[in-house]
């Protein structure tokens, strides 16, 4: 038995050495319509797929292989002074499985969970550093989410899980030579060269539940940081302090002889941050039929790395004199620079609660209510940048049908769970610093309408 | 086993090779590995640096336990293969410098999930598979905007999508022997960033990073297996690959730009052979692999072709004479030797331990192009054709459970 313990533990090494997990739209929607329907407040009370982001330690505290699905949606009315902020709704399918084993005595489990956004695995968006945007929510939940994880029981009243993550996107260079001609662009003629790379990323997630009676547990879960890097250089043409260059640009003017240009840009930004955080809770059974759950998560938002990247651009055109009084060529571009965010820590606090409605031989239903309050970490917008949020009030509720009479053919469960939720982002009111600022002061906030359908077949 | 896995795999790895054989997993397990190499290839005697594969593995396979008539019938598994640094690498260069296009193709996420389902109640041995491998396609917009202070402004946004193809699979198994068909439709991962820059003083057409940076052909393999004994097993496999459907890594930068020659890629069939053996001592069973496999080049090497325009038509002089370019597309037949070695040990009777160590050599059979390395127009008495060759070198690990 020691030998299987220690070939258990040794895979689970390899593990979380290896797992793969990507960006967290989790951190604003959930997962699972159990886990959300109650306020996110699982981490000491989960052990479906869901488990996969809030505590990977519940992997192993059920017994039953799980395999579930759904979907979800999530409206945005976000607005300032009155008016849309167009925020994209986001909408997509979670998939997971639990697969729980032993060897012996030893209990393990394996979990896989996926969230797939309908309209695109992932989204990376970077905008002007004085365009106004939902910094939280515009873009961050354009993400799929691909987990996997491996938790072991060494004894009963211990659970321990973890798996580490991801992926980035992208650096793009781009090389082009050819014909311009700057008179009609469309019958220029220009050849490219490619070399593109997603790279990847790594983060850890750990998790531990302990459960010292069969009425309470408690749980805490670390989840590490990671930001998506986005650069892309285009160079067209050769410098004049590149000699030897192969990719000369031939600028084409009517009929006069061809002349050098080049172009140089390179663009570089960080997308979808997503900070460490730490969840300490507690989840109490005060009747066989009704629970209670309550934690507290620290978000380390100070750590955010600024969206606003560097951009350069680089323009040098060797003009005949016959031309100079016809083009105009700037002597400098300025482009950008990264402009601290300055945010700041939150604690998030989070409660549930789950009772059951009603029980029969063949069906049991469930009720479940949530709620949680998010403090905004964005520091008054005073400045050039202007990165909106609002604090975030949410409750949730849910029902849960357990269908527990499918013999023969499932000797388990097929259970749906339906969850809604209600954000509500009351305003806050920006006064810039600069009676000049093009954004000007604005009042911002909002609501959000979530919801979504589960399905698990849960098998003995 | 010489790459060959259509009328035999029996674990996770079956979603790839034949999802029909899933089917045979009667045990959970989950399985993880790593692997790597090296190239060492060569144009003129010159070695050309490819950066060489390195990623991991992981793999799950779950019998359903449903009962009825799903009794012992679906098996459910995934398969993800990471690069260790990239999830997708497309590096495309100008069309002539040479780039071997297809050996170095290792660098790029690859998902597969499947479904096999076991017939055997109503055709003895009798399996089905279904499955599909998922890849990722780069699209995005960058505008770049010069404003009146001569500051320029830029938007970027990306979107990975995923494109699916899917798998199928039959197999058949008997006391001593067994058989495995199984078509794998193309994959394909394609970028296209589109750059529109304006307020510049001089005017710039809308610039497309466009490429197609992973292509796996549409290919079908049919694969028997037979048993001398329970310890001794012989197989033997063709697969066809449809490259002839390439289209090429190409996609024009402009409206106007020209393409380079068509890749003018062939169908090939690669014939490969394994044996494996078994040997039992107490709770842990030791097997031995080995395999071989010809893998043909289905690329005519690097040619004069005729030069296109973007939406594919040659370009043609006035007096309608076409223009020739160059395409160094560099590729090789391959000579596959493979090796592996595997130990399980069990616990019990329904959980095990396994370690698998593999490993490839791939020898590039000398061949010497049609043009040579420099050549920029065809002429006749120039230099002689580009002569490439190598070897590549892959290994790695793999660990599982199955309980």
């Amino acid at each position: 038995m020691r030998t299987a313990c220690i070939a258990v533990v040794t895979f689970a090494l390899a593990l979380v050495g290896a797992s793969i997990a990507r960006a967290q739209p989790m951190d604003t929607y959930g997962m699972g319509s159990r886990s959300i329907a109650m306020g996110g407040a699982v981490t000491a009370d989960v052990e479906d797929f869901s488990a996969n982001y809030y505590n990977p330690a519940g992997l192993v505290r059920g017994t039953s292989l799980r395999i579930g699905g759904g979907w979800y949606g999530a409206i945005h009315d976000l607005r300032v002074d009155g008016a849309s902020s167009n925020v994209d709704p986001l909408h997509g399918a979670v998939m997971g499985l639990v697969v729980p084993g032993h060897i012996g005595d030893f209990r393990f489990s394996f979990g896989l969970a996926v969230h797939l956004p309908d309209d695109a695995v992932s989204r990376t968006r970077s905008l002007p550093h004085a365009q106004p945007r939902w910094e939280l929510y515009d873009n961050r939940g354009h993400r799929t989410y691909l987990a996997a994880h491996l938790a072991i029981r060494p004894v009963d009243w211990l659970l321990i899980g973890g798996g580490i993550s991801f992926l980035s996107l992208s650096s793009n260079a781009l090389t082009i030579r050819g014909d311009l001609d700057i008179m009609n662009a469309s019958s220029s003629h220009l050849e490219s060269s490619l070399l593109a790379n997603l790279t990847s990323i790594r983060y850890p997630q750990v998790g531990v539940q302990v459960i010292p009676i069969p009425e309470l547990s408690f749980g805490l879960v670390y989840r590490g940081q990671f930001s998506l890097d986005n650069t892309l250089t285009a160079e067209v043409g050769c410098a004049r302090s590149m000699p030897g260059c192969s990719h000369d640009v031939s600028l084409l003017f009517g009929s006069m002889p061809p002349f050098r240009g080049y172009f140089d840009l390179f663009t570089q930004s960080v997308n979808a941050f997503v900070p460490q955080q730490l969840s300490l809770g507690g989840s109490w059974s005060i009747t066989p039929q009704f629970r209670v759950n309550a934690e507290v998560t620290w978000v380390n938002w100070s750590s955010y790395v600024s969206p606003i990247g560097t951009s350069d651009i680089t323009l040098q055109i060797d003009l005949p004199p016959s031309l100079a009084n016809m083009i105009r060529i700037p002597s400098n571009i300025a482009g950008t620079r990264p402009i601290a965010a300055n945010f700041s820590d939150r604690f998030v606090p989070r409660v549930g609660a789950e009772g059951l409605a009603f029980q029969d031989s063949h069906v049991a239903i469930r009720v479940r209510g949530g709620f949680f309050y998010e403090q905004t970490p964005i520091p008054d917008q005073t400045g050039m940048t202007t990165l909106i949020d609002t604090d975030r009030w949410v409750w949730s509720v849910g029902l849960g049908l357990a269908l527990i009479d499918l013999r023969p053919l499932l000797d388990g469960s097929l259970s749906f769970d339906l969850h809604l939720q209600y954000a509500y982002l009351p305003d806050r009111t920006t006064r810039k610093a600069s009676f000049v600022d093009t954004t000007g002061d604005f009042v911002a906030g909002g609501q959000m309408f979530i919801g979504g359908l589960t399905m698990e077949l849960a098998f003995r | 086993m010489g790459m060959t896995g259509v009328s035999w795999s029996d674990n996770w790895e079956a979603v790839y090779t034949n999802p029909a054989g899933l089917a045979r997993v009667h045990r959970r397990e989950i399985e993880i590995g790593l692997g790597g190499g090296t190239y060492q290839l060569s144009i003129d005697g010159q070695r050309f640096p490819v950066e060489p594969p390195r990623g991991m593995t992981i793999g799950f396979a779950l019998p359903l336990p449903f009962g009825d008539v799903l009794r012992d019938r679906l098996v459910l598994a995934g398969g993800f293969y990471t690069p260790a640094n990239v999830l997708l690498r497309g590096h495309v260069d100008f069309a002539e410098v040479p780039q071997w296009s297809v050996a170095d193709r290792a660098q790029s996420l690859a998902i597969n999930v499947g479904l096999g389902i076991d017939l055997s109640d109503v055709v003895p041995g009798l399996h089905l598979g279904l499955g599909v491998s998922a890849l990722a396609n780069v699209v995005g917009d960058l505008t770049v905007r010069l404003d009146e202070t001569h500051a320029f402004q830029s938007v970027v946004e990306t979107q990975l999508l995923a494109s699916f193809s899917p798998i199928a699979g039959v197999a058949i198994d008997q006391p001593n022997w067994g058989l495995g068909l199984v078509y794998r439709h193309e994959v394909r991962s394609e970028m296209n960033l589109h750059i529109v820059v304006s307020d510049l003083p001089v005017m710039l057409p809308v610039l497309t990073i466009g490429a197609l940076v992973q292509y796996d052909p549409a290919q079908a393999a049919i694969e028997g297996y037979y048993r001398f004994d329970p310890n001794l097993r012989l197989v033997v496999n063709v697969t066809w690959r449809l490259w002839s459907y390439f289209p090429g890594p190409y996609h024009p930068t402009t409206d106007g730009s020209f393409l380079p020659p068509a890749p003018q890629f062939h169908d090939t069939a690669s014939p490969r052979v394994a044996l494996e053996g078994t040997l039992h001592c107490g709770n842990a069973d030791l097997v031995i692999r080995g395999g071989y496999a010809l893998e043909l080049s289905p690329s005519p090497g690097a040619f004069f072709g005729p030069q296109r325009n973007a939406d594919g038509s040659n370009v043609t002089m006035p007096d309608g004479s076409l223009v020739a370019a160059p395409l160094r597309i560099i590729d090789n037949d391959r000579h596959v030797l493979t090796l592996g070695l595997g130990i399980t040990y069990r616990f019990s009777q329904n959980e095990r331990l396994h370690i698998d160590l593999w490993g490839q050599l791939h020898a590039m059979a000398d061949r010497t192009h049609l043009i040579s390395l420099t050549a920029t127009a065809p002429s006749t008495g120039g230099p002689p054709g580009l002569v490439s060759g190598g070897y590549i070198v892959v290994g790695g690990w793999m660990m599982g459970l199955e309980f």
